[in-house]
């Protein structure tokens, strides 16, 4: 019976937890960050139908076999927005039904479109203005791609003669 | 006639040791495991906000809208180690580098005002007193976006580990 007693003395000590022992926790914490992409769009030249008799209409194909040129300073040609950017971009476009001389108020029907270059003035793949997208081929690495906007403004003898203008604006927004 | 109750065998002495060692029993844990309890609560993550391309940024231990901060609640001598991500991820393969330096580590004992400077790329070892209030830990670091880094939202996650050991009381 001695036996007994020492043996369940030594049971009940060893079932006492040990006084030196570890215990352990853990949590996790988020760390985050946002790199902005970098996009500027720059107008590199104005659309212009030029000079045209009375009544007379006029196209102007931005992408295709009959694309055209861009604009210079007096000859009419393509309008042309140059966008460098680092990620893909979405674009939209509010671009006017008429052309208005601002003197007398009398309008010219227009309708735009718009296409998307790899190189200034280069062969434009053709897309919707009111609402396109192209993409950075290396995201993070800087490159420029050109919208060109060309249209077909249709002539009326009774809006008469003057300058005729519109604003076509467009809006960029970088995606990722 | 008298009869004995218990165990007949046994002499005094032995009832002693049996009895204290079922009373042991009874009793179960020590209060040294009560007191060596120290909970870990993510408080606030590590917040680099919006970063341009090629242009370093650095969160100090000390910016309290941008840092890390956990709260450790609870007594005890404990040791805290991380496990760093060395850069955040965006979609796909892009990986924002990160880096932490020798001082980004910071430990503040609200009870008695006492701060530690430690490196959180070593475990960092310290007390904290019973009734002291806690701890709590902060974490400061520096993302570095190269020059052709690809927009868009990266996160990494930080896992902090803590080790309680209970000395003998």
């Amino acid at each position: 019976m001695k036996k007994l007693a020492l043996s369940l003395a030594a049971l009940a000590l060893a079932a006492v937890p040990a006084v030196s022992h570890a215990q352990t926790a853990s949590a996790t914490v988020t760390a985050s960050a946002t790199v902005q992409a970098s996009l500027t769009a720059t107008t590199t030249h104005q659309l212009k139908f030029g000079t045209l008799a009375m009544g007379a209409s006029s196209t102007l194909a931005s992408s295709g076999g009959s694309q055209a040129a861009l604009s210079g300073l007096a000859t009419a040609g393509l309008g042309q927005v140059q966008v460098s950017h680092n990620s893909n971009v979405t674009v939209t476009t509010t671009a006017p039904a008429v052309l208005t001389n601002a003197s007398s108020g009398n309008t010219l029907a227009f309708s735009a479109t718009c296409a998307t270059a790899a190189t200034s003035g280069g062969s434009g793949t053709s897309v919707s203005c009111a609402s396109f997208s192209f993409n950075a081929a290396t995201p993070g690495t800087s490159q420029s791609t050109y919208v060109l906007v060309g249209g077909t403004v249709t002539g009326s003898a009774a809006a008469g003669v003057g300058t005729f203008t519109g604003d076509i604006d467009f809006t960029f927004t970088a995606s990722n | 006639m008298a009869k004995r109750l218990g165990v007949p065998a046994l002499r005094r002495g032995e009832k002693a040791w049996l009895l204290a060692a079922l009373a042991s029993l009874i009793v179960g844990p020590c209060p040294a495991l009560a007191q060596g309890t120290v909970s870990v609560l993510p408080v606030q993550g590590l917040r680099f906000g919006v970063l341009s391309s090629g242009i370093p940024t650095v969160i100090s231990p000390l910016d309290g809208s941008r840092r890390a901060t956990i709260e450790l609640v609870g007594a005890g001598q404990v040791s805290v180690s991380f496990e760093l991500p060395p850069a955040l991820r965006a979609g796909g393969d892009a990986a924002l580098p990160l880096r932490f330096g020798p001082a980004d580590g910071r430990v503040t004992f609200p009870g008695s005002g006492r701060v530690l400077v430690f490196d959180p790329s070593r475990p960092v070892s310290f007390t904290i007193p019973p009734g002291s209030g806690g701890a709590t830990v902060y974490l400061g670091a520096s993302a570095e976006p190269g020059t052709r880094q690809p927009p868009g939202a990266y996160t990494g996650g930080i896992t902090v580990t803590v080790v309680v050991a209970n000395p003998a009381t």
